[in-house]
């Protein structure tokens, strides 16, 4: 059983996160100013500040960090492994490819392109991991594999590219929030729930497979069909937030287990790893977007990707210590 | 309960292209502890994979209350046959009282996810294996012994007539595995047709009121262990020349090895 009351202070950051991130930046904004700008009762440069610039962001941050601890949490689950988190076996190095090609093949449909890289790269992990059964750690070691080429085949890409493409991929590659627009939530803010109910109506079924693939046929559950819809679901969330934030680690390794242990839930636990995903990068946003001296903003997957070594250094630590 | 719930009948099956079992056929009847024994890899774990519908025979069949199983849904068949497999994986951080009730995965749908009849449930079984002041512990913080009874009661929770058990006293003490084969005979005598791989010979001769000897997926021997074993049987099965004694106790047959 879960603990309600830190699932209760999770849901209630969020907004917290949100509304100090609509107000922070070059123009503060005050708190009346602000809820007047969200009721719609604003002009000027404060609608311009919150609605158009800031609102977009802060929204595409928790949507985009809600869709990949969602689709970590179903990684982790089907592979049986902490590290089994789509960044790590290849899934943001393989949007990434599909982005530098639509960049430098195409007329520039980076999120055609993201989204079409991503789901190749997922089938050819799945393809090469998979000998008359998937076994997670293989899962896992494949896609370690297929992450490395895909970035090696990334790094060639950059290189051949014109410099103007290059530095423009470059700062996608790094995955920012900066510049996003209410047209980019659009498609987010739609997809989201609908994949989220996916998410919720396979999670029992989901949860019971980690018994083992014997144990839960033995109780019923078609397993070959809940692996399959599990994957799909997570590729098409990992793609999503790939597409519209550019490939963000971490938050899809780190937010199941840490939702997981703030509620004291067993198992895959989706709803806290979709919260902690929310937070952990409106979280890192809200760094990014303050910026460091010297750097006026940073993009939020440099955040998310000190953060992550940080968790996997804490990680090693705590393992090395049993 | 004297019918026969589970048939099996000319089962051939086996993987990459090596025959595992050759034309077995078997009546497990009702209301009595099965125990299957024979040497490793003799197709004991297959056999009960295959009375679980994990596996599909080549040829054969296994019916279940004159049921072919390829007929009956996953989740009746869950309602009336559970498995306790060899490895069966905890969740990271489960509880024991979280992980006894995902037994009761089959009685659940997604609108009804659970009621009051499953937490009685899930407390009945906690109770006869004894765990119940174990209930908020984590399976990672338990003894292997303690585990396993983890494991039984969830199986036990699923509220089967049929209960399928591949090799459940592995990781036990002696004082276990006697605690273990008691509650198996007796959960016979209640009505609940027990199914068992077992590799102790005396703990399955003395315990178990019907026998199934298997070698080389091929069926040896079948019947009372008190008419079945002899020390032919055992010569024939393990290749290892034995004396068979009553059991002091019991005057269940015995098996005392030559040098």
């Amino acid at each position: 059983m879960s603990r309600p009351l830190p699932l209760l202070a999770l849901s209630l950051a969020l907004p917290v996160v949100a509304l100090l991130a609509l107000a922070q930046g070059d123009y503060p904004v005050s708190l009346p100013e602000l809820l007047g700008a969200l009721a719609g009762r604003s002009e000027g440069p404060v609608h311009l500040v919150v609605i158009d610039w800031r609102l977009p962001r802060v929204g595409l941050a928790l949507t985009a960090g809600a869709a990949l601890g969602l689709a970590g949490a179903l990684f982790q689950s089907i592979t049986r492994n902490p590290l089994g988190s789509p960044d790590v076996i290849g899934l943001n190095a393989g949007a990434y490819t599909g982005a530098l090609l639509a960049l430098i093949l195409g007329g520039g449909q980076v999120l055609s392109g993201a989204l079409l890289g991503g789901l190749v790269t997922a089938l050819a992990v799945y393809l090469l991991a998979w000998r008359g059964g998937l076994h997670g750690t293989r899962l896992v070691l494949v896609g370690i594999g297929v992450s490395a080429m895909a970035t090696a085949a990334n790094t060639w890409l950059l290189m051949t590219a014109r410099l103007e493409v290059a530095m423009g991929a470059a700062t996608w590659g790094a995955g920012s929030l900066n510049g996003a627009t209410l047209a980019q939530l659009g498609p987010m803010a739609l997809a989201l729930p609908v994949l989220a109910l996916g998410v919720t109506l396979l999670a029992r079924p989901l949860r019971q497979l980690e018994l083992g693939d014997d144990l839960s046929r033995a109780q019923g559950v078609p397993v070959a069909l809940v692996r399959l819809c599990g994957l799909g679901l997570g590729v098409v969330l990992t793609a999503l937030a790939t597409a519209t934030a550019g490939p963000i680690a971490f938050v899809a390794l780190a937010a199941p287990q840490i939702g997981r242990r703030l509620t004291g839930a067993s198992g895959a636990a989706f709803l806290p790893a979709a919260l902690t995903g929310a937070l952990l990068l409106a979280l890192a946003d809200l760094v990014a977007a303050q910026g460091l001296p010297g750097a006026r903003q940073i993009p939020v997957g440099v955040v998310t990707l000190v953060l992550g070594g940080v968790y996997l250094l804490a990680l090693l630590r705590l393992e090395a210590r049993k | 309960m004297t019918d026969t719930p589970l048939i099996a009948e000319g089962l051939v099956l086996g993987y990459d292209g090596k025959t595992v079992l050759h034309d077995l056929s078997l009546r497990l009847p009702g209301g009595q502890f099965t125990a299957i024994v024979g040497p490793n890899a003799c197709g004991k774990s297959t056999l009960l994979r295959a009375l679980a519908r994990l596996l599909t025979p080549h040829r054969g069949r296994v019916l279940l209350h004159g049921q072919p199983l390829e007929r009956i849904a996953p989740r009746q068949m869950a309602r009336q046959v559970a498995l306790l497999p060899q490895n069966p994986i905890a969740p990271d951080g489960i509880t024991v009282r979280d992980l006894v009730a995902r037994g009761r995965y089959p009685h659940q749908t997604l609108l009804r996810p659970a009621s009051a009849g499953d937490a009685t449930a899930v407390e009945q079984a906690m109770a006869r294996l004894q765990i119940t002041d174990l209930a908020t512990r984590r399976m990672a913080d338990l003894s292997g012994g303690q585990r396993q009874r983890v494991w039984i009661a969830m199986v036990l929770a699923q509220d089967t007539q049929v209960i399928l058990l591949d090799e459940p006293t592995t990781w036990l003490d002696i004082a276990h595995q006697v605690e273990l084969m008691t509650l198996l005979a007796q959960l016979a005598r209640e009505g609940r047709t027990i199914v068992a791989v077992l590799h102790e010979l005396n703990h399955a001769f003395r315990y178990a009121d019907h026998l199934v000897a298997l070698r080389d997926g091929r069926l040896m021997a079948e019947g009372a262990p008190s008419q079945t074993v002899t020390p032919a049987l055992i010569e024939a099965v393990f290749d290892l020349p034995c004396v068979i004694t009553p059991d002091p106790l019991t005057g269940a047959p015995m098996v005392v090895p030559h040098a």
